[in-house]
């Protein structure tokens, strides 16, 4: 499930930092959210922080 | 409970609030009317058939960063969720929520006004569900 990290004061999904998922965008248009800049996808690669570990 | 004047409403369109650029709303809220009339009635007769649900929002245009033209524009041709309170305090009896889901914005206008005056845009949402929430 992708996560998303909210980048601006103007969502009332939380503050600009925090991070929002699957329910919380429920009947959302995130795309959207994204295109406007309120939203930020966060890529976790759980292999490749392993990697970076060792 | 005594009469209210609009001077606080609180439009939520995609999660953003536009409240600070919002001067107009309107919710037009319906249940079809679907015949039911049958041989034997003496007059018409109707059942409630689907919400026609409609949200017309006239808004200060703002080409600032993730305000109003960058939340509105990708919607146009989509479905989202609208959620308007007459007060921005918290739901409750004497200041209902209103959430419209799955609503399809079809109305935008980017560039809107007159010589002088302030620019502004028009939305226009159609169909979805509304629901109403006092706590």
């Amino acid at each position: 499930m992708t996560t998303y990290k909210i980048t601006s004061d103007k969502t009332n999904l939380g503050k600009p930092g925090e991070s929002v998922s699957g329910d919380d965008l429920a009947g959302l248009n995130v795309e959207a959210l994204v295109s406007a800049g309120h939203l930020e996808p966060v890529s976790i690669s759980r292999k490749q922080d392993k990697k970076e570990q060792d | 409970m005594a009469q209210i004047v609009l001077t606080d409403a609180s439009i939520t369109v995609n999660s953003v609030d536009l409240s600070s650029r919002t001067n107009q709303v309107t919710i037009n809220y319906e249940k079809e009317a679907v015949e039911s009339t049958a041989f034997g009635d003496s007059g018409r007769k109707f059942v409630a058939g689907l919400q026609n649900v409609t949200v017309d929002i006239e808004l200060q245009q703002d080409f600032a960063a993730s305000n109003v033209e960058a939340t509105v524009f990708p919607l146009v041709g989509t479905s989202t969720t609208i959620v308007i309170k007459p007060t921005s305090s918290a739901v409750s009896a004497t200041n209902p929520s209103y959430t419209v889901s799955n609503t399809y914005l079809a109305t935008h206008t980017p560039v809107n006004g007159q010589v002088g005056e302030l620019a502004t845009t028009s939305l226009s949402f159609q169909g979805g569900t509304l629901a109403k929430a006092t706590a």
